[in-house]
């Protein structure tokens, strides 16, 4: 260590860095490194897309504050002027609104595909009540952006949504008090939904962030029970450093291409302004994510049973959620019946979001 | 833990009592710990602290978080500034029959209906399933939710289709001098 210390000591930038960093080390670190190679290693790229596509968002979000104000009467008007009034002011709203729906996209898939390797399994479970956490903060972070531009679509989302959670038994009115800012959607709403936005989701997807990727170093990545059970001559892997690391990277090209591609064909437009005493146009609809729950709530009918149907429909979709945060406790890999139940309940699941999603934006 | 057993091994030799907070480490893996109590059940000085430190902790906690709780929730002042007892909509001659309007009153959606047998009807637009604002819909002369299609019925603001569980609330309307007045 001494020697390496005299020897780098002469070696201009890379010296002064390796003195300090211990660069070498941290490069033995990731070369020791591996990541499984079988037929399902292509999903292990979906954690670091989501990775790239929220620094997208981070840097097009920042750009967007510059100009964007968060008053009822100039939301919008904000929003117009970022579109058509500033240079490549519609480039960086549409990647901001197009790289949130592909983050959400890629979280989901990241999310059914870790789902399916059986990946919550312990040593994991953290990991994986992590990951559904920010499942949860991703999609915190599409509701609240969602009214910021103030049009007639994002209005009543909003409206939807808080009406949502006010239904939630004990805490559900206070939270959505807080939430609205009052009773009524208003600038207190604006308001309160941009610092929620801006300030607090940053902060916990950082904070959460940090600790999924610190628990995947801590377990390794997972191996399918497949590639688990192979002799141990017979498993392939690969160093994550540079082998995997470098693939990353064209992957990460590859995703910001198909962003980019997609902003410059088809910029993200913005609705009419918010009109919150005009009734609610024809054919509104949320964003494709929550299309299968608004669907879903559209057929539970006004009473089941001495329950009202909304609560009623939102408790089911409570017990899917549960689900999932129990799955790593039901299926531990000690039982075939338990990992086959697990599977069936994701692809129901699956299944469900796919077709109320499908239906709900062809009804 | 090397020290400790060094300091544990004088302890020994020295035959001095070891501190309070020596013993609880001393006995780790002896599988005869007593959680911080000391022989007869009593709370040791330690454990006292321990649960002092934590109460005061959330003592604190909830010290901090109840003037946020306060700062965060609103007072509804702007309820009260735009609080209406009645609004003059149009003119009745304004309104063909079978045909309806969506206006404000005051800081809530209302909407105008002049039914086919020319009487007029009013209530809150706000649909009672999740808080959407409903039309008249000259086409099924219905009330209509764009949302998730509930429907009512015009002349009496039942929920006649679709999730909404309750009827819209009904307000006052009077024609007063050819002019629809409607009040709460």
């Amino acid at each position: 260590m001494v020697g390496d210390t005299q020897k780098h000591k002469s070696g201009g930038l890379m010296g002064f860095l390796e003195e300090r960093l211990s660069l070498t080390e941290l490069r033995h670190l990731a070369e020791k490194k591996k990541v499984p190679v079988h037929s399902q290693s292509v999903w292990y790229y979906l954690g670091g897309i989501a990775a790239i596509l929220f620094m997208i968002m981070v840097s097009s979000g920042v750009l967007l504050m510059v100009y964007y104000v968060p008053e009822i009467q100039a939301a919008h008007a904000s929003i117009l002027k970022i579109n058509s009034g500033v240079d490549f002011g519609w480039f960086f709203r549409s990647m901001h609104s197009w790289g949130a729906n592909i983050l959400i996209m890629v979280v989901m898939a990241h999310l059914f595909s870790t789902f399916f390797m059986k990946a919550y399994r312990g040593p994991r479970e953290l990991t994986w009540l992590t990951g559904l956490v920010l499942m949860v903060v991703c999609l915190a972070f599409g509701f609240t952006g969602y009214l910021l531009p103030w049009d007639t679509v994002s209005f009543f989302a909003t409206k939807i949504g808080i009406e949502v959670a006010e239904k939630t038994p004990l805490i559900g009115p206070i939270v959505a008090h807080l939430l609205r800012g009052g009773d009524a959607i208003g600038q207190s709403t604006i308001s309160r939904f941009f610092v929620i936005h801006v300030a607090l989701l940053p902060i916990c997807l950082l904070a959460l962030g940090g600790l999924h990727v610190f628990f995947v170093q801590v377990h390794g990545i997972s191996e399918p029970s497949k590639f688990k059970l192979q002799d141990e001559a017979k498993k392939m892997y690969e160093k994550f450093f540079p082998d995997f690391f470098f693939k990353d990277i064209l992957v990460w090209i590859l995703a910001v291409n198909v962003l980019f591609v997609l902003v410059t064909l088809m910029p993200w437009g913005i609705g009419p302004e918010a009109d919150p005493f005009a009734a609610a146009p024809a054919g509104i609809k949320p964003e494709w994510y929550f299309l299968a729950p608004f669907q879903f709530l559209k057929l539970v009918p006004p009473m089941v049973g001495p329950i009202e149907g909304e609560l009623f429909g939102m408790g089911l979709l409570g017990l899917v959620g549960l689900g999932f945060v129990l799955v790593p406790f039901f299926d531990t890999g000690k039982s075939k019946t338990r990992s086959m139940i697990a599977t069936i309940f994701g692809v129901a699941v699956l299944l469900g979001l796919i077709g109320f999603s499908v239906w709900g934006a062809l009804s | 833990m090397e020290n400790n057993s060094a300091k544990d091994d004088k302890d020994k030799e020295t035959g001095s009592a070891p501190a309070i907070d020596e013993a609880c480490n001393s006995c780790e893996g002896s599988g005869k710990c007593n959680g911080g109590f000391g022989e007869e059940g009593r709370f040791t000085r330690a454990e006292f602290v321990r649960t002092a430190v934590g109460g005061v902790a959330v003592l604190w906690g909830g010290m901090t978080l109840y003037p946020v709780y306060s700062y965060l929730n609103p007072k509804g002042q702007s309820d009260k500034a735009t609080k209406v007892e009645s609004v003059e909509v149009c003119k009745s001659t304004e309104m063909p029959k079978g045909t309806g309007r969506n206006f404000r009153f005051g800081s809530t959606p209302a909407v105008l209906i002049h039914t086919a047998d020319g009487q007029f009807h009013a209530f809150k637009a706000i649909c009672t399933h999740l808080g959407c604002t409903v039309q008249f819909r000259d086409d099924k002369q219905l009330i209509w939710c764009a949302c998730h299609g509930g429907t009512y019925d015009p002349a009496s603001g039942k929920n006649i289709a679709g999730p909404p569980p309750k009827p819209l609330t009904p307000l006052k309307v009077a024609v007063v001098d050819d002019k629809v007045v409607v009040s709460a």
